[in-house]
């Protein structure tokens, strides 16, 4: 089998799309945001654990970011996942239809009038 | 090769856009109750301090007056001062005296500015009422516009040394000089409830912008109502149209005044008003509608 | 012949589900080696039955039955469409290092395409979207020399590839 090079080709461009989106994070203001289903609730980032799912799952807030702290779902992937800290970092729980994003937008202004 | 080419490439516009951005110097600093920032572009970021001690010295100046006039009516304020005084009639006439360069008088007696804050009885504030109608025993307070006139003399002074693009943000009345290298200087207006969000925005050029908003200053009475820092000199109460009014005008002293003077009159009456001075505003209404006067959609297209 | 392939599938979908790789969430694919010794040894429709059995056995055997199966079922049937795809248009260019790296990035993208619109409808997981297609691309490229060594070796044996092509 001499067909390699068509191989490479095919494996290289599909990592360096994957790279390509995983480098392409946004930057800017950061919010934190709580998925549940199809409702997204902005968490304000401040100490405190949000207990969803009748306690079946917690998720750890601080001033720096989010966690899955605890979570009942069999693979405990959300957990697994760790912090969302930074722009664009996400932690999901399928099982539980629960997201945690830290999503960022750009100041689009040059100045607040208040 | 080629790949590494565009690599270079991108890493280069990649920093050239970012330079563009980045091609002005802002300094922040405290004065005139709030931070106050001025922009000018990186190029001429030495002017900075002269406009910085031009709004201070003024500052001083509008306090120095305003302070000597109070301990005696009989003070002669200095000719910059005395023609800022005279310019508060003009909000007077368009809100029928509910506007009132005196209204000190009465905001002083629930604490205003700095506390502590109470409720007066009502013959206080009845006294402090008929004080300002006979113009007796009042207290002068130009803090309605005199930011924006500060603002004004600010840009005058940035104008002069031949710099064509700046802004100068006085906790929100602004002025913005000029554009920016690719577009209008673009300001927000904070949402009253989140002030991480915004309701608006405006692109200006050559024009300020100010907002007055009952969520600045306020304080719990015992009863549990929201006292906030606007008095109508008519009736000694806040006023109860807005959460916040915003407005656009030619210059920061005007955006300043009317801002305050439109919180104090109705819907209908600001129509009216906005009309005939040809300025735009932005009304966030107690029942939490926007309304959009005199042009302000003009403002927001990009 | 075809349930041969089934069962080694599912067998191999279950074995896979105790190996924790040291990413979250991730997992090698092993199953899509035998999907992918149908396409290669048998044909296009041989590894559509495979794939369907495997999507609804495997959840059935690791359990959370309907959460898994809705996601599983159109991911490995996507991924073995696009395998199959690939392999009847590029098969004389390419060697399953490759069409295995576009089968998991075809799963991996079906999974998150069901995920977003069943279970949590926010563009948001797209987020995690690049990271799983990088390790997919592994997986893929790793499954795919997994198939390719099982095929040269049976294909040393000229009566093993007649017996397949009954």
């Amino acid at each position: 089998m001499r067909k390699s090079k068509f191989d490479i080709l095919i494996i290289a461009a599909l990592t360096a799309a994957s790279v390509f989106f995983m480098l392409n994070v946004s930057s800017g203001e950061k919010r934190l945001y709580l998925i549940d289903k199809d409702t997204k609730t902005e968490v304000k980032l401040e100490d405190r654990d949000i207990i969803l799912d009748n306690g079946h799952v917690v998720i750890q807030v601080t001033t720096e970011g989010a966690r899955f702290l605890e979570s009942d779902c069999p693979n405990r992937i959300c957990i697994k996942q760790g912090w969302v800290k930074n722009c664009g970092d996400t932690a999901v729980c399928v099982p539980k239809h629960l997201a945690i994003v830290m999503e960022c937008k750009e100041q689009d202004y040059d100045a607040i009038s208040q | 090769m080629p790949k590494l080419f565009a690599r270079i490439l991108c890493c280069f516009l990649i920093v050239t856009l970012y330079g563009c951005k980045e091609s002005y110097k802002t300094e922040q600093f405290y004065a005139m109750g709030t931070f106050v920032s001025v922009t000018v572009p990186e190029k001429n970021s030495d002017i900075i301090v002269n406009t910085r001690s031009r709004i201070t010295s003024l500052e001083a100046a509008v306090k120095e007056d305003t302070e000597k006039f109070n301990k005696n009516p009989r003070y002669k304020p200095r000719l910059a001062i005395s023609e800022l005084i005279s310019r508060g009639k003009a909000y007077e006439l368009i809100t029928d005296g509910r506007f009132s360069i005196y209204s000190a008088t009465v905001s002083k007696l629930y604490g205003f500015p700095e506390g502590a804050y109470r409720v007066p009885d009502q013959s206080e504030i009845d006294t402090a009422l008929d004080n300002i109608s006979r113009g007796t025993n009042v207290s002068l307070d130009l803090g309605a516009y005199a930011k924006g006139w500060i603002v004004d003399e600010a840009i005058a002074e940035i104008k002069a040394s031949g710099v064509k693009t700046a802004m100068v943000n006085a906790g929100g009345d602004l002025y913005a000089l000029g554009k920016r290298p690719d577009r209008d200087w673009r300001i927000a207006i904070q949402d009253p409830k989140n002030n991480r969000d915004y309701i608006s925005i405006v692109n200006l050029e050559n024009m300020a912008v100010a907002t007055s908003g009952d969520y600045e200053r306020f304080f719990k009475a015992q009863d549990g109502r929201t006292i906030f820092h606007i008095f109508d000199a008519t009736t000694g109460q806040n006023p109860e149209y807005y959460h916040s009014v915003s407005v656009i005008a030619s210059t920061a002293e005007e955006a300043d005044g009317l801002s305050t003077a439109f919180f104090l009159i109705n819907p209908a009456e600001v129509r009216a008003k906005c009309k005939k001075l040809k300025t735009p505003v932005l009304l966030y209404t107690v029942n939490g509608s926007i309304m959009k006067l005199c042009g302000w959609e003009k403002f927001e297209k990009k | 012949m075809t349930g041969l392939f089934a069962a080694l599938t599912v067998a191999l979908g279950v074995l896979e589900s105790f190996i924790a790789l040291p990413v979250p969430g991730v997992r090698i694919g092993l199953s899509n080696v035998g999907i992918m010794l149908c396409l290669y040894l048998i044909d296009f429709p041989a590894a559509m039955y495979v794939a369907v059995t495997k999507a609804i056995l495997v959840p059935l055997l690791t359990g959370n039955l309907i959460v898994k199966m809705s996601i599983a079922l159109p991911s490995t049937l996507a991924a073995t469409v696009v395998m199959g795809l690939s392999f009847f248009l590029m098969r004389r260019f390419t060697t399953p290092l490759s069409i295995g790296a576009l089968g998991a990035v075809a799963h991996i993208c079906t999974q998150f395409f069901v995920v977003k619109n069943l279970y949590i409808k926010a563009d948001a997981i797209y987020n995690l979207l690049p990271y799983f297609c990088f390790f997919s691309v592994l997986t893929g490229v790793l499954t795919g020399y997994i198939t390719r060594v099982i095929i040269n070796n049976i294909r040393e044996d000229e009566r093993c590839i007649s017996c397949f092509r009954k």
